[in-house]
């Protein structure tokens, strides 16, 4: 007898690859590791985006600081900008100035002091336009790094509640019997797990990343009005 | 996005790659091959005639042992060996040394061996005494070899006497509980156990086999302890109830049971009572065989806590 099982236990190691285990895995089973796996592909394409985003939203703040310092005159960098689709401080920049050239007809006739609100409103509203844009996605890497595992789990319960199942009918409490079928089930947990870490940790990288790009934004804008303040008290 | 999309899947099916051909099949657990002991369920009658029978061939064992010393004194002028030695000696004085020596080895490592054949006995007893007429030989040719010779006889003589005792503790008695699954081993033993089998175990003078009755007994207190409320403080006072009942061939109880014995003991009749109710409660005792019945149709059981349920 006992040699016998041993002798099963050594066939059966070549069904028990990883291929094997999630090939011959229940349906429901597969369908939790197909949906874990979708969720960890997606969510590594949001921390890849979010990356390359990052990265080069800091390089442009950056050059455009440099610019902005240079003394080179507002009206020149506005020149210099127009073409270009902008993104971050320089969008900012650009509505700013954008507001300030279309007010300029109406502020002779009626004063400088809407000008000055116009302005501050439309830079408001352009940054909540960028964080919009900076912080997209990052909930889903929240989501995927809280859900995943009790998805995995779902999914290892449900295949021990089979493969148990499955053992009450074979009548046969052999480790060679049950053992296959929660190694089966253990995948989805190991899967749910492999999506929800990266998503945890790249979640909590970008939304400090995204705080510190919005406090960027929210100073730039702060200062651009107060120089713009001085420039308007400086005319009248 | 679709870059970075296409980065992410891309690294997934690496990865997924990487992972069948870096993570194959995970190594097995060598399970050391035990050793598989065939166990037999033995019903207490046929061990108790496997007993009896054994008991009686002591005599014939005892035989088997002074063979071999019968055979040590047939090999000590054994010629054969000689002429090899002879030539071995001449070569050199300091080669014997080593050849006695892992001889002196193999009754050592023969010894543990709990129940060795008598034909192996034989073998053994020969092997050991082998060394003896080579010495023998060696002796008288050469006198510088002479150091040698307190050293090399003592540990020729101690696996005998060794083996000889091992005789006494009765190999046989072990080896007849085999003798159901190994047959090469107990073939001698088993024609013993052919010649002891009119036997048939031990008869008392009712003529019940005692196995028999043994087998029963067993099932019934099996049947009793279960069915058996034994009062508080009954184990502790020792109380012994005896309990006298009929059954009918059906297992069921015929009239009632009543208590042997008395005792002076207050829990006595509490006991008593509890042990009657058991006998009622337990029936019907219909695993006891039919055509045994009038081994079981009068009953005397011993109620004893103590006894019955080890604690």
């Amino acid at each position: 007898m006992e040699v016998e099982t041993v002798q099963n236990v050594a066939q059966g190691a070549g069904q028990l690859s990883l291929w094997h285990l999630i090939w011959n895995a229940g349906f429901v089973v597969q369908l939790v590791m197909l949906g874990l796996a979708a969720a960890s592909v997606w969510s590594w394409a949001i921390i890849f985006e979010k990356f390359f985003v990052y990265r080069r939203t800091m390089a442009q703040s950056e050059q455009f600081e440099q610019n902005f310092w240079s003394g080179q005159s507002l009206e020149d960098l506005y020149m210099a900008l127009g073409s270009r689709n902008n993104s971050g401080l320089a969008a900012i920049f650009m509505a700013a100035m954008r507001e300030w050239k279309r007010s300029q007809g109406a502020a002779s006739r009626a004063g400088f002091q809407g000008v000055q609100k116009r302005i501050e409103k439309v830079m408001d509203v352009q940054i909540q336009k960028e964080m919009g844009y900076i912080e997209s996605r990052l909930l889903f890497l929240a989501t995927v790094g809280s859900a995943t595992p009790f998805i995995g789990l779902f999914g290892t319960v449900w295949g021990i509640m089979t493969s148990f199942q499955a053992i009450a009918n074979s009548q046969n409490t052999n480790l060679a019997v049950v053992a296959p079928g929660i190694a089966e089930a253990l995948i989805a947990t190991a899967l749910g797990l492999l999506a929800a870490i990266p998503a945890t940790i790249f979640y909590n990288k970008f939304a400090a990343d995204a705080s510190k790009i919005g406090a960027r934004l929210e100073n730039f804008a702060d200062e651009f009005s107060a120089i713009i303040s001085r420039q308007l008290d400086e005319r009248v | 996005m679709r870059r970075s999309l296409t980065i992410s899947v891309l690294v997934h099916a690496g990865i997924l790659a990487a992972a069948f051909v870096v993570l194959p099949n995970p190594e097995e657990f060598k399970v050391e091959d035990q050793e598989s002991i065939p166990v037999d369920i033995v019903s207490i009658e046929d061990l108790r005639k496997t007993q009896a029978t054994v008991k009686t061939p002591e005599k014939p064992a005892e035989k088997v042992a002074p063979k071999p010393v019968d055979v040590v004194k047939q090999v000590k002028p054994a010629p054969e060996v000689a002429p090899e030695i002879k030539t071995a000696a001449k070569e050199a004085s300091a080669p014997p040394e080593p050849k006695p020596e892992p001889k002196k080895e193999e009754p050592k490592k023969e010894e543990p061996k709990p129940a060795p054949k008598p034909e192996d006995l034989a073998e053994l007893i020969k092997k050991t005494d082998e060394p003896e007429p080579e010495k023998k030989k060696e002796e008288p040719k050469k006198a510088e070899v002479k150091p040698e010779k307190p050293v090399e006889k003592p540990p020729e003589k101690k696996p005998e006497k060794k083996l000889k005792p091992k005789k006494e503790f009765n190999p046989d008695d072990i080896a007849a509980f085999l003798n159901k699954t190994d047959d090469k081993r107990t073939a001698p033993l088993k024609q013993q156990a052919e010649t002891g089998t009119p036997k048939q175990g031990e008869y008392n003078l009712s003529g019940i086999d005692e196995g028999v009755a043994a087998t029963l007994r067993d099932k019934l207190r099996q049947a009793l302890e279960r069915c058996w409320d034994v009062p508080p403080g009954a184990r502790e006072a020792a109380i012994v109830v005896k309990v006298h009942f009929f059954l009918n061939p059906d297992g069921t109880v015929s009239g009632m049971p009543n208590v042997v014995n008395s005792s002076s003991d207050p829990l006595f009749t509490v006991t008593a009572q509890s042990a009657v109710s058991a006998v009622m409660s337990c029936q019907a005792y219909d695993f006891l065989p039919q055509d045994k019945y009038d081994m079981w149709r009068e009953i005397t059981f011993t109620f004893n806590p103590n006894l019955m349920f080890p604690s």
